[in-house]
């Protein structure tokens, strides 16, 4: 991290904290304040995937569906009389009290969410590893809409997942089991909630930031420039995959959980492909691969969708012409910046002309460290960075 | 399962395969040329319905006869499909920077335009006209045509300014670009046409087409007049699509660019104008399918028509083997009996799609390739 990203971030952090006293923690714009920190999150997410490893994830939005619905099954288990029960449905009426209702549960329950996506990230991602490029981003679309289809899926012959995901209707968690943390209720005009959605998103930011900067990013960077050439380096690319898949998953578990206590239900019939899309709009707009740029990206996107909401002097833009502006703003992104609006910053410093020409003398001279970008290249300057 | 073993499911399976395979060959042939998942396809096929509907009369059979409008939403498919490429993908190979301000500035006037339309039309609003309503329904529908027309007069002309040489565009973005396109052709027919489901008037379909047909009877087959029409019309254009590819000039210049874009060059084939006729036939043939696909089921044209067949046939062009014509024909089958035999989920489907990508990630008839990057 460079100093200016440090001095902006710092900024960016204080404004975030001193944010509600400004604006208070009731209305439209605290409540766009967490709606943008919740997609920021499943946006860092998707970055690992998309622009760490440069496989192109078009079913995202099933993490979001299984973070949110694992919290919310979590939150509505009931202890009764007659043992412990599920209270969701929207008919369905709770007697009793929430078994995970202790102050703090949320936090294990959110780990748990994670965890549970990170798993689907890995079981998703195994049979995965063999495809690449396009064929990737078709069968991650093809298991998002299996795994739709299945959750909404009545047939009560065969196996029928609405006891579990509510069906068309969704979870609606009943008020009694909205959970506590520091003896205050999370619900979505209350501090205790803005603070735990911000401390999330700063925990996501230094997760996938490290991660970039580790051995383990570096070898996802090699796999993202040249698959072959990484595997011929040594790298070895199943395991980063699924590493990559599995934080990736955790990541977007745990911003699936945010949903659900922000939102107080989840129905999955809103859970389609165009979530998938709109986060990966957020990642691809503000730069693939660059942690900043996904964080601006996708606050810009869901900012711009709030401003298209309001009414500019009687005319108001029609609800269903966001994704056009978001399909315009992709083609032309892409066009004339394919690498987006704040790309990565290339982490080793360019080669010196005194280091090529001591690495260029004798034997050396097969490998220009100048060529084009590659990963031999890139393992070459991390070399030199190293000595 | 034995239920699903029926001679109603079989007549399903072999129509839906032979309107998979209809859109299947538009996915393969793009493919096999660009290199692209042109996701937009889907979209093609959707908008082939629609303009069938708005020629024959939303309401009642007002306008021409269904089998006649056939052939304009063909034609305007086609425009269509030009059009994408020549908006969206074109900069992807060339950069032609006059050509690249262009197609933005003309896909931000459409948006516009069908944001302008939705609001006139709008009772409660303050915009609302029904004149001004009537005047940019034409003319955002005839922006898309007109646009092909002037994008194609001005890149003969050379009036798009001076090609600053190819491109070989990042294959990540040029799949974003593609979701991009498919994000606006259906916001767009949203739009303009609204979230409704509609279909063709009653009056509009023969009656033919829903009686049965009294010959295959004696096979014990319930056979629809509107399935023998799907029939007997895929397998006419397929003929016909197998004789332009191996028989005449195009067919071989576009064969050429599959193997190799620049020997092709080299052998004075304009490459840009062989893909271009590419995306001409795929866009025409998946009206086509487009128009079948809702007289057959009734009451499913919307703008979300064509995402979930878009997705199957191009499931079915990788099944027969990207870039095969007549792999696509056998995947766009095979996929129809999957879909057909198993009640109609998608599930199924996908998840044959999602193993034959695994297990045979060439296909049925594709060639064997020594890397896929």
């Amino acid at each position: 991290m460079s100093r200016t990203d440090a001095v902006f971030g710092a900024l960016a952090l204080l404004a975030a904290i001193v944010f509600p006293w400004l604006a208070g923690f009731r209305g439209t714009l605290p409540n766009v304040a967490l709606y943008v920190g919740i997609y920021m999150i499943l946006a860092l997410g998707l970055n690992v995937v998309v622009g760490f490893t440069g496989l192109l994830d078009l079913g995202y939005v099933a993490f979001l569906a299984l973070g949110a619905i694992v919290t919310a099954l979590l939150l509505s288990l009931t202890r009764t009389e007659s043992g412990i029960d599920w209270a969701i449905g929207v008919s369905h009426d709770v007697v009793g009290e929430p078994l995970l209702g202790f102050d703090g549960a949320i936090l294990i329950i959110l780990l748990a969410a994670g965890l549970a996506c990170a798993l689907l990230g890995v079981l998703r991602g195994i049979p995965t590893l063999r495809v690449r490029g396009d064929y990737y981003a078709i069968v991650t679309l093809g298991i998002a809409e299996i795994l739709y289809e299945t959750a909404l899926w009545d047939d009560t012959n065969l196996l029928n997942f609405t006891r579990v995901t509510g069906g068309a209707f969704g979870i609606k968690l009943p008020s009694s089991h909205v959970p506590h943390l520091f003896g205050q209720k999370l619900y979505y005009d209350q501090p205790v909630f803005y603070y735990l959605v911000l401390a999330l998103v700063v925990s996501a930011f230094l997760l996938t930031h490290h991660l970039n900067r580790s051995r383990v990013g570096r070898a996802m960077a090699a796999i993202r420039l040249d698959e072959t050439a990484a595997r011929a380096c040594g790298v070895d690319v199943s395991r980063h995959k699924l590493i990559a898949f599995a934080v990736s998953g955790f990541v977007g578990g745990i911003g699936g959980g945010l949903y659900t206590l922000w939102s107080g239900t989840v129905a999955v019939k809103g859970l389609d492909v165009w979530q998938s899309i709109l986060i990966l709009c957020g990642v691809v707009l503000g730069g693939m691969g660059s942690i900043r740029g996904t964080a601006v990206g996708i606050a810009g996107l869901m900012c711009l969708g709030e401003l298209l909401r309001e009414d500019f002097g009687g005319v108001s833009v029609p609800p269903e012409a966001r994704f056009l502006i978001y399909g315009l703003l992709l083609i032309i992104v892409m066009r004339f910046r394919p690498q987006g609006l704040l790309p990565p910053v290339r982490r080793s410093r360019a080669v010196t002309d005194a280091e090529h020409a001591a690495l260029t003398t004798g034997h050396a001279r097969l490998y220009d460290l100048r060529a084009p970008a590659g990963a031999a290249a890139a393992a070459g300057a991390d070399a030199v960075e190293g000595t | 399962m034995s239920s699903l073993l029926t001679p109603e499911n079989l007549v399903n399976a072999l129509s839906l395969g032979a309107l998979y395979a209809l859109i299947a060959v538009g996915y393969t042939m793009v493919y096999g040329i660009i290199k692209l998942i042109n996701f937009a396809h889907g979209e093609i096929f959707m908008l082939g319905a629609f303009w069938a509907l708005m020629l024959v009369g939303a309401e009642q059979a007002t306008g021409i006869n269904l089998f006649v409008a056939i052939v304009p939403a063909m034609l305007l498919c086609a425009a269509v499909g030009m059009s994408i490429d020549w908006t969206a993908y074109l900069s992807l190979r060339r950069r032609l920077p006059l050509a690249d301000w262009m197609s933005v500035a003309l896909l931000a006037i459409l948006g516009l335009g069908a944001i302008a339309y939705k609001l006139t039309g709008d009772t409660t609003h303050t915009w609302h006209s029904e004149t001004a309503h009537g005047v940019l329904r034409w003319a955002v529908i005839a922006l898309v045509p007109v646009t092909m027309l002037a994008l194609s007069i001005g890149e003969k002309g050379g009036l798009l300014g001076r090609s600053l040489g190819r491109v070989t565009s990042d294959r990540l973005s040029a799949l974003i670009t593609a979701i991009g396109m498919s994000l606006i052709l259906q916001t767009l027919a949203q739009l303009i046409w609204g979230a409704d489901y509609r279909a063709f008037p009653e009056d509009a379909i023969p009656a033919f087409m829903n009686e049965r047909v009294g010959a295959f009877d004696v096979v014990g087959l319930p056979v629809l007049g509107k399935e023998l029409a799907i029939w007997v019309t895929a397998l006419a254009m397929m003929v016909a699509l197998n004789l332009l590819v191996t028989r005449t000039k195009i067919g071989t210049a576009m064969r050429a660019c599959s193997m190799d874009q620049e020997t092709a060059a080299l052998m004075g084939i304009s490459v840009d104008r062989v893909i271009a006729f590419t995306f001409v036939v795929g866009s025409a043939m998946a009206a086509v399918a487009g128009i079948l696909y809702a007289v057959k089921v009734g009451g499913n044209i919307s703008f979300r028509m064509g995402y979930y067949p878009g997705l199957l046939a191009f499931a079915a062009a990788v099944l027969g083997g990207i870039g095969n014509v007549r792999g696509a024909m056998l995947g766009g089958v095979l996929i129809g009996f999957v879909q057909g035999f198993t009640g109609g989920a998608f599930s199924v489907p996908f998840a044959v799609m999602i193993l034959v990508l695994l297990v045979l990630p060439r296909g049925i008839l594709g060639e064997p390739q020594a890397t896929r990057a």
